[in-house]
């Protein structure tokens, strides 16, 4: 299982993967999953960048060049996956999606990815200049092109919580609300091949807030939001339920295995012998 | 979701808007200039105001040169009498709580405290003169900090005053400067609010040590008190316009030792009771703030001729909703909408 996550930088890929990678591990149980890092690099940067979090400062932003590959063991339905998920500086995704470069494979990895994350910041949109914004626009549309209509993607407008009133809370999950919010905020976005992608099951938008806990803190003439513990993050629980229902659908168990031979391919192979044998029934009834 | 205060939201606005006004290519550097000053000159000093006011624990504290007539003053206030320190004093902190009975608490370097209980609040003089006045170099060191609580109806609904050493006077035994220096980080951790007080005397002078002291502490200022105040009504007029620019933005209030000057003692008593509680302080920073974002559209109308304002509009809502149920703040909303382009 590859998970690729894409999004222009500071949409927050990285606190994302992190928060994900929290989230999982506590709350496995309940997702009836086991995860455990797969290296002890990924351990080692999860739980780095987690305690910069915990301790009220947001991470550095990815280098770019760096590519970071979290290498997960995920064990669902009795199987264990080894899950990973790529995080790159959002400059380099910008840079190769509008083929300036390609040192990084960003298009290859998008292809070879089964699930493909595209995280939009619509709040930090706002303030970007023109030029940045149809590039923003650029990367979602370019990503969804490269895809193709197979993969399973997931799009996640990050820092929901700091989008203005009437898009309360109760919309993270509306794919209505969501879609009125780009069209609202993010005109620059090709709207038509888009709406077509959310009706098919593959494609899933959803709301959410990775730290939704963050206090105001005045530095160099400038108040910043910083997290605050709690983390308390929002809709990541979604996501995360949603990444274990499409690595279930992909990875059958041997039960549903079982199931799947008894209920559809037997009746399968029942139904045309049946037609089979009518046939040939029927051509020797016409010879003979 | 977290909810932002009125003043975060104003501030995000503000700082959102000179975002994309930066970006655009047309970006208008007076309006850019002029929001940043409006930012960093009024409302992050709003801001951290409304900070402090927040706090359960709000501690007002009557700040000046040694012999101003600080002392004087909080025993009007209070109803107790402060100890004068016009001798060197040490730099032991003295709180003054509520509490039902009078009581003073000693807190000691080893972490230990005792408890005296005092039927007379008369008697808490002497025995604070006692501790942090008249007291050995060496009880000094353990002596980390007195606390004195009592019936005073001005600190029932949480104030605390706190007794700050006088500045300017060198201390006895202390390096030269370190007085000073500890007396600044005591102020800048522990006190919310200063009053600052200078003696107005013969010559009305101010001295440059005053001057340096309270632009180092301006934001915590809001009320300039004047002690030994002799002179008349028209005086005061005379004082107030010789001196505000030194105090920009400050309200003089004058009292005097004798406290014949009655109605600026009930000026202090009404101001301070305006801050007893943390939902009366949030307000009045509120107050300042919907004034403060008053005047700076009546100066960009005025100054520039800028009427119409590109607010970036996310956050225009965010500010417009943290408002909406503030009827208040009603005009603020109006004129925010009528400035929109």
């Amino acid at each position: 299982m590859k998970v690729f996550i894409i999004g222009p930088e500071g949409a927050g890929k990285t606190i994302f993967a992190t928060m994900l990678h929290d989230y999982v591990t506590s709350e496995q149980g309940n997702l009836r999953i086991k995860v455990r890092a797969g290296d002890i690099a990924t351990k080692k940067y999860l739980a780095k960048e987690l305690n910069v979090l915990k301790h009220g400062e947001w991470p550095n932003s990815t280098k770019e060049g760096k590519q970071i590959t979290l290498n997960w063991i995920w064990e669902v339905s009795g199987r264990e996956l080894s899950f990973q998920l790529a995080d790159s500086a959002g400059q380099d995704i910008r840079s190769e999606l509008s083929g300036e470069q390609d040192q990084l494979h960003i298009k290859q990895q998008i292809q070879d990815a089964d699930i493909l994350i595209i995280l939009v910041d619509i709040y930090g949109h706002q303030s970007d200049a023109h030029e940045k914004k149809i590039e923003n626009a650029w990367i979602i549309e370019e990503s969804l092109k490269i895809a193709g209509e197979a993969k399973m993607i997931l799009i996640g407008v990050s820092k929901a919580d700091l989008i203005p009133p009437p898009f309360k809370r109760e919309y993270w999950q509306n794919t209505e609300a969501i879609v009125s919010l780009f069209k609202e905020y993010m005109p620059e976005f090709n709207f038509e091949a888009f709406r077509r992608r959310l009706q098919s099951s593959k494609t899933s938008i959803v709301a959410f807030s990775a730290v939704s806990n963050t206090s105001n803190r005045s530095e160099n003439g400038r108040l910043i939001r910083f997290p605050q513990n709690p983390l308390n993050p929002i809709g990541i629980d979604i996501i995360a339920q949603e990444i274990v229902r499409i690595v279930k659908k992909k990875n059958p168990s041997l039960v549903r295995k079982l199931l799947s031979i008894v209920f559809f391919w037997i009746p399968i192979i029942i139904v045309s012998l049946f037609i089979l044998i009518a046939l040939v029934s029927y051509i020797l009834t016409i010879f003979l | 979701m977290r909810e932002n205060s009125p003043i975060e939201a104003l501030i995000h606005l503000v700082q959102n808007t000179v975002a994309q006004c930066r970006v655009q290519d047309r970006g208008n550097a007076t309006l850019i200039e002029a929001l940043e000053c409006f930012q960093q000159s009024r409302l992050l000093p709003i801001y951290e105001r409304t900070q402090k006011a927040k706090k359960k624990k709000y501690v007002l504290s009557l700040v000046g040169l040694t012999n101003v007539g600080k002392s004087t003053l909080m025993e009007a206030l209070l109803g107790v009498p402060a100890p004068k320190k016009n001798g060197p004093a040490t730099a032991i902190p003295v709180e003054y709580h509520h509490g039902d009975n009078w009581n003073l608490r000693v807190f000691h370097k080893d972490t230990s405290s005792a408890v005296e209980t005092f039927d007379d609040p008369k008697k808490i003089d002497a025995r604070l003169r006692q501790l942090v006045v008249d007291v050995t170099p060496k009880a000094a060191e353990s002596t980390k900090w007195v606390t004195v609580s009592g019936p005073v109806p001005l600190l029932k609904d949480g104030l605390v005053m706190a007794d700050t050493p006088g500045f300017g006077a060198a201390q006895i035994g202390e390096e030269d400067g370190s007085h000073q220096k500890r007396l600044e980080d005591f102020i800048r951790n522990k006190i919310d609010r200063i009053y600052f007080c200078i003696a107005a005397g013969d010559t009305w002078a101010i001295s440059d040590t005053e001057k340096q002291f309270y632009q180092m502490f301006s934001e915590l200022c809001g009320h300039v008190v004047v002690t030994k105040w002799e002179g008349s009504e028209s005086e005061k007029e005379k004082y107030r316009s010789h001196y505000q620019d030194i105090f920009p933005s400050a309200t003089f209030i004058f009292t005097n030792a004798k406290m014949t000057e009655e109605n600026g003692l009930q000026r202090l008593k009404d101001i301070l009771e305006k801050h007893t509680t943390a939902e009366k302080r949030v307000h009045i920073s509120e107050q300042e703030m919907s004034e403060a974002f008053d005047s700076f559209l009546n100066y960009m109308e005025t100054v520039h001729n800028i009427t119409s304002i590109p607010w970036s509009s996310f956050s225009l809502k965010s500010f417009l909703s943290s408002i909406s149920e503030r009827p208040e703040m009603s005009d603020i909303s109006m004129r925010l909408k009528e400035s929109n382009s």
